[in-house]
């Protein structure tokens, strides 16, 4: 895959070397362009034009103050940080009022306040615009990915995921029944205009529940007034299939704005280096457009989405019971290999995500604004099994997730202060069909959230900020279930819970479950500019994340894993204290940025082998949820050197140390040390080539908890009892990866970008800890890619 | 009706606020009063295997009625069995959680080519030969003839594979080993053989 390097971008800007151009635009307080204003940067100045952008050739490397005048408006100051080619956005205000120093990385000013984030580069966007949303956030140290097989990936940020790790989607969290380990997120990451990461549990404005940390994702902002837009293709040998890619954007014309795009993903079988992975291709659609009305005071508009893909899983995946995976994983081999092809069959999955939106920014004064949005989610999930007679084409899990969210948000920013508050409301109807034939893996259910929060950020003293934050939540659930009676005694239901039934309908209880959680969170953070070459920031946040309703409700066969798991309706939030210290140290000719963190986790629900139990499909592991509690300790960096104006070598890495300290022992699924090092040439004389060579170094995991399964298995055809082995992890592994761009500018100021990769050059053999189907089937083989851009 | 408490109303009168503020002009299109439970109708809860031979019928049945419940299978056997005879057997499947009891060996007969029984008694107790076929012409396992060992006891293990391997080695000779698919039952009746 063509990772190659990515920047961390942090609140104070960064540091790096070499000639480079800075582009720019420069606002007045209602989005207006203001020409003719003065740019400064360092001894050079310019005026911005018709349009109100700039433009400053041959920066030197390293930090430049800037300041931009124009009549009317306060002078802004700012320092940058050229690391390279940048584009700056501007915003002056009117208000006679001096502005304190604001950070600018090439994107509109950070709002999200003293956090530890990190963000993916354009151009690795763009290089991966056929991949996934976790593929692409691979690019951040400390960021992994959980696979169930070659299609689905979901994202691991210092080794937590899934609920505990929200994606939130221009300000609103994606509601796509993230709870679930096999369920990718649905969205296209070509819809993005930026997507960071923030590590701690801080950013309280959107969720007081992210134990692990959140993934943000930000719209296109195009200040221009005029058309533009990109297409791209991207070609890929593995899958034998790609993306196509198509965008426009208009903006502030006419006191409008806008911007549609549409994608497409294809892909086939996947191929490892010996056979291909039959049923592992994949589709994806996605559309995507906003429009709005950019007024004095007021900026108001419509945005609207849509997701759909279907991903097929490994046919070899799907078994029984415990003795077909022990066949599995004893034979080494998928039990069913066939030739190459792009159909989809069972198992699969098929989502549906839609997003409709309305929001308001009202400018109350130039230091205040109020944003109000809604936003309508509608998400269909459904899971295809191998069956029998008429269930044969019928969905094993058919889930429709209906989200009405409203936020609201307050902000002041002053010269030496920065407030926000806001309050959130949701009200979200899950309904699982009971037309699957199958007792559904998560029941039908109401919830309705109420949120409030509140953060103050201070300038204490030059080189000093300070940020505290406190957030209330209110969480209400009432679902509906039938639980079998055999099992509503097995997990001693009776009497405690017996208010929630409602009818007996044979060998079941009709139950009505209801939940009620208030919680608070907080946060607080405070960075320190040491000097030129170093800055800290550290920052503690408390998160509480209530059960989900997987850890609830399950009660049953996991087909895909051959396991019965089982949900504990006593279980509780949990809660989580993250302590996160970034270090950046920045000179000539090297860069570092480290992130050593603590995260204690109270109460945390996870999934814990407790026995067996015998079906008439044969003998299962039950696995039930459990609460324990948790520490992760970990470390991520990333360290670069820029020898000259051609060569650079970067290396980035995590490692993770997990207990559960109750039963002190590993924690499961915790992604293992790893280093990803980069050598890259750039020649900006010859079409702007970039090359890079990379090298992705897993080393094998050596803490991981035992859950091995004592199983029968025929041998000779007699029963003889074996130890199924689920828990060592594969070894560790080296993967190189090539790609280059070379970019021709035509005369209409267009570009042709073309790019090529070579990823898992060696078609190196390989199994990966972290993919919930390595028990049956190696990884990708080599992948050639040929991407075609063109930008206007 | 009891009193509501404070805490009560409070969240009575949080939860109506948000769902008046969100549902402004959004009418809930779906009625969740799910009254019925999923009729899960591909479950099989029964697996009869019926030995004729020796002048007598021996059933071994083995009964899940809970599923994936946590009750485990009740397992019976009409009478033993006599040594070193050979009987006609049939294996069938059916679904009691449904009233009346569905017979689903028919389905299996009938995507035969996607299914396969396999018989693993305990060393000894004798040696089981396939006596139908799917269109390919290899055995499906619903029919088959057992000739019984010497007297002794142990177990049978009878499973029902999907999706297997039939042109894998071995396989279409009943030896489970290479067959790969999907497990969908498989049992265990102790016999006994005097």
């Amino acid at each position: 895959m063509s990772r190659i390097f990515y920047v961390i971008s942090l609140l104070w800007g960064y540091l790096l070397l070499g000639q480079h151009t800075v582009t720019g635009i420069v606002y007045g307080s209602q989005q207006q362009p203001l020409e003719g204003a003065h740019i400064h940067l360092s001894d050079q100045s310019v005026n911005a034009q018709k349009d109100g952008t700039f433009q400053f050739r041959n920066v030197p490397q390293g930090k430049h103050k800037v300041f931009v005048t124009y009549v009317g408006y306060l002078r802004k100051d700012t320092l940058i940080v050229v690391t390279q080619a940048q584009d700056l956005v501007l915003r002056l205000q009117k208000d006679p009022v001096v502005l304190q120093e604001v950070a600018v990385k090439g994107n509109p000013i950070s709002n999200k306040g003293l956090v530890v984030e990190a963000k993916v580069k354009t151009v690795e966007l763009q290089r991966n615009a056929a991949r996934s949303l976790a593929e692409v956030l691979v690019e951040i140290p400390g960021v992994s990915i959980l696979r169930t097989g070659s299609t689905i990936a979901k994202p691991v940020i210092q080794g937590l995921h899934s609920s505990r790790v929200p994606v939130v989607v221009n300000g609103i969290r994606s509601e796509d029944q993230q709870w679930g380990v096999d369920h990718a997120p649905n969205f296209d990451s070509n819809t993005a205009g930026k997507i960071s990461v923030i590590k701690g549990a801080g950013a309280l404005q959107y969720g007081g529940d992210a134990i692990g940390g959140l993934i943000l994702i930000e719209p296109h902002v195009f200040a221009k007034d005029t058309l533009s837009g990109s297409a791209v293709v991207s070609l890929h040998s593995n899958g034998r299939g790609g993306a196509v890619n198509a965008a426009v954007h208009r903006g502030n014309f006419c006191d409008w704005a806008w911007n549609v795009q549409t994608g497409m993903k294809y892909f086939g079988d996947r191929e490892t280096p010996d056979y291909v992975l039959s049923n592992s291709g994949s589709r994806e659609y996605s559309f995507s457009g906003d429009v709005k009305h950019i007024g004095k005071k007021v900026v108001w508009g419509a945005a609207a989405s849509f997701y759909q893909s279907q991903m097929a899983i490994l046919t070899a995946s799907h078994i029984g019971n415990v003795t077909d995976l022990y066949y599995a994983i004893t034979s080494g081999q998928p039990y069913f290999v066939g030739d190459f092809g792009y159909g989809i069959s069972n198992p699969k999955q098929e989502v549906r995500h839609m997003r409709g939106k309305l929001f308001l920014n009202y400018t109350l004064s130039d230091s205040e604004s109020w944003n109000t949005q809604y936003e309508m989610q509608y998400n269909q999930r459904f899971e295809y099994d191998i069956r029998r007679g008429q269930a044969r084409n019928t969905p094993s899990l058919d889930l429709t997730l209906t989200t009405h969210t409203v936020l609201s948000d307050y902000k002041k920013q002053t010269e030496k202060a920065v407030f926000k508050a806001g309050v959130m409301g949701q009200y979200q109807h899950n309904t699982a069909s009971p037309d699957t034939g199958i007792r559904p893996l998560i029941p039908t259910y109401e919830k309705v959230d109420f949120g409030l929060y509140g953060v103050y950020q201070y300038a204490i003293a030059p080189k000093w900020t300070a940020e505290a934050g406190i957030r209330y939540d209110f969480s209400q659930m009432m679902a509906q279930k039938f639980y079998l009676k055999s099992r509503w005694n097995e997990r001693n239901y009776s009497p405690q819970f017996d208010h929630f039934i409602v009818g007996d309908a044979g060998t079941q209880w009709n139950t009505r479950p209801e939940f009620l959680f208030h919680n608070l969170s907080a946060s607080a953070g405070i960075r320190w500019n040491a000097n030129a070459a170093w800055d800290f920031l550290l920052s503690l946040g408390r998160a509480v994340r209530n059960p989900n309703p997987s850890e609830l409700f399950s009660d049953g066969l996991h087909h895909a894993t051959g396991m019965i798991e089982l949900g504990d309706l006593n279980l509780k939030q949990e809660k989580g204290l993250k302590t996160a210290l970034e270090i950046n140290y920045r000179s000539t000719p090297f860069t570092l940025t480290a992130t050593p963190y603590m995260n204690r986790v109270q109460d945390f629900m996870y999934l814990r082998p407790v026995g067996f139990e015998t079906t008439i499909r044969g003998a299962f592991p039950v696995w039930e949820y459990q609460r324990t509690d948790a520490l992760l300790l970990g470390l991520d960096w990333n360290a670069q050197v820029r020898w000259n104006t051609h060569w650079s070598y970067g290396v980035m890495g995590a490692m993770v140390y997990a207990q559960d300290q109750t039963t002190d022992t590993p924690i499961i699924d915790i992604p293992p040390l790893n280093f990803t090092q980069h050598i890259q040439f750039e020649y900006p004389q010859w079409h702007g080539l970039t090359t890079q060579l990379r090298c992705l170094w897993m080393t094998q995991q050596h803490r991981y908890p035992n859950t091995n399964i004592d199983a029968s298995i025929v041998v000779d055809n007699q029963l003889v009892p074996v130890t199924v082995d689920v828990s060592t992890p594969p070894p560790g592994y080296v993967l190189w990866d090539w790609n280059a761009a070379i970019t021709w500018v035509a005369k209409n100021k267009s570009e042709w970008v073309m790019g090529l990769g070579v990823q898992n050059i060696g078609n190196t053999r390989y199994r990966n800890y972290l993919n919930r189907q390595r028990f049956f089937a190696d990884e990708m083989g080599r992948n050639i890619q040929v991407q075609l851009r063109y930008n206007f | 009706m009891k009193k509501m408490n404070t805490l009560e109303k409070v969240q009575k009168s949080i939860r109506l606020v948000a769902v008046a503020a969100l549902t402004l002009g959004m009418v809930s299109c779906s009625d969740d009063d799910n009254n019925t439970p999923v009729n899960e109708e591909e479950v099989i809860t029964t697996v009869t295997v019926r030995l004729t031979g020796g002048g007598q019928v021996v059933t071994l049945t083995s009964r899940d009625l809970d599923g994936d419940g946590p009750n485990a299978p009740v397992v019976t056997a009409s009478g033993n069995l006599t040594p070193n005879t050979t009987y006609t057997g049939t294996v069938s499947f059916l679904n009691e959680a449904e009233t009346p009891a569905e017979d689903k060996t028919a389905e299996i007969q009938a995507e035969g080519l996607e299914h396969q029984v396999f018989f693993q008694p305990t060393s000894g107790l004798g040696t089981f030969t396939y006596t139908d076929s799917d269109s390919s012409g290899r055995p499906i396992g619903l029919a088959f003839n057992y000739v019984s060992g010497n007297a002794g006891t142990g177990n049978l293990t009878v499973t029902l594979r999907h999706m297997p391997n039939k042109a894998a080695a071995g396989v279409a000779a009943g030896d489970i080993t290479n067959a790969g698919g999907s497990t969908d039952v498989q049992v265990q009746y102790s016999i006994t053989i005097n």
